[in-house]
């Protein structure tokens, strides 16, 4: 069995291209479902999103990856000579490391960023709720969640920063902590604003309130953020309780000053004021930044904190790729150590018709024994089967989940020749010969 | 003796915890911090044996010599960081907590050989309660001062945007804030209840010279007041920001020059 992946992205094809491709969300089960009936296809799945279209499956031979790149042609009906030139084709432990890669943010637009976890699990849940998906996808996906988790839990990839509004999310918890608590006073009922207040409102911030010239629209961007309205003029008094205050109008002057501000930090005895602003020209003095306990954020400090995170994600990246590796290699050894479970199968089932058939004899020949000395020697022989086939299991287990070159006599073939097991089927003969005579005289002797 | 051998091995987790919490802290892998902490609650562990074994050697209290009085200032301050970390959740003020630990515990080692206090005072129930109140508190008060250093440290980096984005890195400010305050509220007290033990011991007489004038009492006074001071001022004022969490770092100045001034009623050989 191997992995395949036809696909193209952001990096290989322009959106031109991109969205004759994609597929639509409420179409991913039945395009998976599909994509699943193709010949030599045994499991499937498909990551789209706007920057990607992927098409993963599980098959025969590698040559039946020509399958998935033709599916997608037909599915779209877009002739295969029009995009064959931005596909690109992967194949087992380099498919898996694409999909890991991906999950982990290293093959998106914006370095790290959290949405593409979530457009792999959507992916996961449709081939799944599809029945399209095996073994091999499911430990795939699996293990590409669980690389892209460790990547945002154990480096900075994932971490804020990705917008103005993240990083004014990212600034307000470094100074509060819990935003549960806080209270978000906006002026000025911009895009802008509007944007900043949703990151916030949604990283936790309770109260809101707005203040705008024209109440009306104060109003409207109060009940969109689940806040209040309070009148233009009531502003000042407000600062006095607000945590956080974005501001955003269209005022050709400064609307918060050094002398507006100067009595309400009396009255607000210390506790930290976050004052984020988004307006060009500027709503807020420069002159405030230098008060205790007022920390001023304009637009060019925001993206240059912006700026700064994208540089700490970007000396992340190699940590990511270690993270990469090792589950590469953890799920690699798991879909070879598949390889050795019907062998395993087969040689117990062998073992215990030996036994089963060695214990039938047994009763015929002693057949008045007490059921509780049956008892012990059912025990006694399934220990003693447990025991001599322990170690050829570890070590045929080992093998399997290892990255040696297959020979002409690997460890796995080389098992099969010595327990007389053939390829899938077992030899009933051969169960048979075990019990000859000679060979318990040769083991006496 | 075994009790040092003990406070070897403490001091070393201490600072291989210090060492992981300074790659944590500067490397941002998780791992760190997890290793970082199963170090220091190890070294808290051998820390404790190691004092059981002091007092085991010595029978009695762990406070006859300066070597089991730093041990014990160490240990309160190594105690009380595991519940702020847990509630912080976060390893970053192990930076400073872990290494703070480990100088008080080599401070103790350094001390080691030193003799033990010869005077029956040392043995009594209520001189006992006092030193361990006092040092309960200054393990508190040391806390507190990391956590105050942290609020400072992390000030400058919001105040000043362009030190890369440092402020990441650090505890919130808030949080910092409150766990000073929570520290102190919980020390002031105990520290309270240990002076006024000294001072009921003092009035029952015995002691060398006067204890009112001597320099031990007036530094412990003037670290009560400190802190009492900065109680008053965050907790009834509502002062918040650098200025007062300044004074938790002097308070803690005050108190470890309680251990470098001269002192007749304090001394116990």
């Amino acid at each position: 069995m191997h992995l395949v992946l036809v696909g193209l992205n952001h990096h290989t094809a322009p959106i031109e291209v991109r969205e004759r491709l994609a597929f639509p969300e409420a179409g991913l089960r039945s395009a998976a479902a599909t994509l699943r009936r193709q010949s030599g296809v045994h499991e499937a799945a498909i990551l789209s999103t706007c920057n990607r279209c992927e098409l993963y499956a599980s098959v025969s031979s590698p040559a039946d990856g020509a399958a998935l790149s033709r599916f997608l042609s037909q599915y779209h009906s877009v002739p295969l000579g029009e995009f064959e030139a931005f596909l690109y084709r992967h194949t087992d432990a380099e498919a898996a490391a694409h999909l890991m890669r991906v999950a982990a943010g290293l093959d998106s637009l914006v370095l790290g960023e959290p949405q593409i976890l979530k457009q792999v699990r959507d992916a996961f849940a449709a081939a799944t709720e599809a029945q399209a998906i095996g073994p091999i996808l499911n430990g795939l996906f699996r293990a590409a969640i669980a690389t892209g988790k460790r990547a945002r839990t154990e480096t900075d990839i994932g971490r804020g920063g990705f917008s103005v509004g993240h990083a004014a999310v990212d600034l307000a918890r470094s100074i509060f902590g819990s935003l549960r608590d806080a209270a978000i006073l906006i002026l000025g009922a911009g895009k802008m604003s509007e944007l900043t207040a949703r990151h916030l409102v949604a990283g936790g911030a309770g109260v809101v309130l707005v203040a705008n010239r024209t109440h009306d629209k104060a109003q409207a961007l109060a009940s969109k953020l689940g806040g209040s309205a309070i009148r233009y003029d009531e502003f000042p008094d407000r600062l006095v309780h607000a945590d956080i205050v974005i501001s955003s109008t269209a005022a050709p002057h400064h609307v918060v000053t050094r002398d507006l501000l100067l009595p309400v930090l009396r009255r607000r005895r210390g506790r930290p004021l976050f004052l984020i602003d988004i307006a060009v020209p500027r709503d807020i003095a420069p002159d405030v930044a230098d008060l205790p306990n007022v920390f001023l954020y304009d637009l060019d400090d925001l993206e240059a904190v912006v700026a700064d995170m994208a540089r700490e994600r970007a000396a992340e990246v190699a940590r990511v790729e270690g993270i990469v590796a090792e589950e590469v290699a953890r799920y690699m050894a798991w879909v070879r150590s598949l390889e050795s479970a019907p062998l395993l199968e087969q040689l117990h089932r062998k073992h215990e018709q030996i036994r089963q058939a060695e214990l039938a004899r047994l009763r015929n020949q002693l057949g008045d024994l007490p059921d509780a000395a049956w008892e012990r020697i059912e025990a006694a022989t399934r220990s003693m089967l447990t025991r001599i086939a322990r170690d050829p299991i570890r070590a045929l287990k080992a093998a399997a989940a290892g990255d040696e070159p297959k020979g002409p006599m690997d460890l796995l073939t080389a098992a099969r020749h010595l327990f007389g097991i053939g390829n899938g089927h077992s030899s009933p003969d051969a169960c048979e010969g075990v019990e000859t005579s000679a060979d318990q005289e040769a083991v006496q002797r | 003796m075994m009790s040092v051998a003990l406070t070897g091995v403490a001091l070393l987790l201490y600072v291989a915890a210090a060492v992981l919490y300074g790659a944590n802290f500067s490397i941002r892998t998780s791992g760190y911090g997890k290793t970082a902490r199963w170090l220091f609650l190890a070294g808290i562990a051998v820390h404790t044996a190691a004092i059981g074994a002091e007092c085991m050697a010595t029978r009695h209290g762990p406070f006859a010599s300066a070597f089991g009085t730093l041990e014990v200032l160490a240990w309160a301050a190594a105690v009380a960081y595991v519940p702020v970390e847990v509630a912080a959740r976060t390893s970053s003020l192990g930076l400073l907590a872990a290494p703070a630990t480990s100088l008080l515990l080599f401070a103790a080692l350094i001390h080691a050989r030193a003799e033990q206090y010869t005077s029956p005072l040392v043995r009594t129930r209520i001189i006992n309660f006092h030193v361990l109140m006092v040092l309960l508190s200054f393990g508190l008060f040391a806390l507190a001062a990391c956590c105050a250093v942290f609020y400072v440290w992390q000030y400058g980096a919001l105040k000043h945007p362009n030190r890369k984005a440092l402020f990441r890195r650090l505890p919130p400010l808030e949080m910092v804030d409150a766990f000073a305050y929570h520290l102190v509220a919980l020390a002031v007290p105990i520290l309270t209840l240990g002076l006024l033990l000294g001072i009921v011991r003092a009035a029952l007489g015995g002691l060398h010279g006067n204890w009112l004038l001597d320099p031990h009492t007036l530094v412990s006074l003037v670290v009560w007041a400190i802190y009492t001071g900065y109680l008053v001022a965050r907790g009834v004022a509502g002062w918040r920001g650098t200025r007062v969490n300044t004074l938790l770092i002097v308070g803690l100045v005050a108190a470890a020059a309680i251990f470098f001034v001269p002192t007749s009623t304090h001394r116990f050989t």
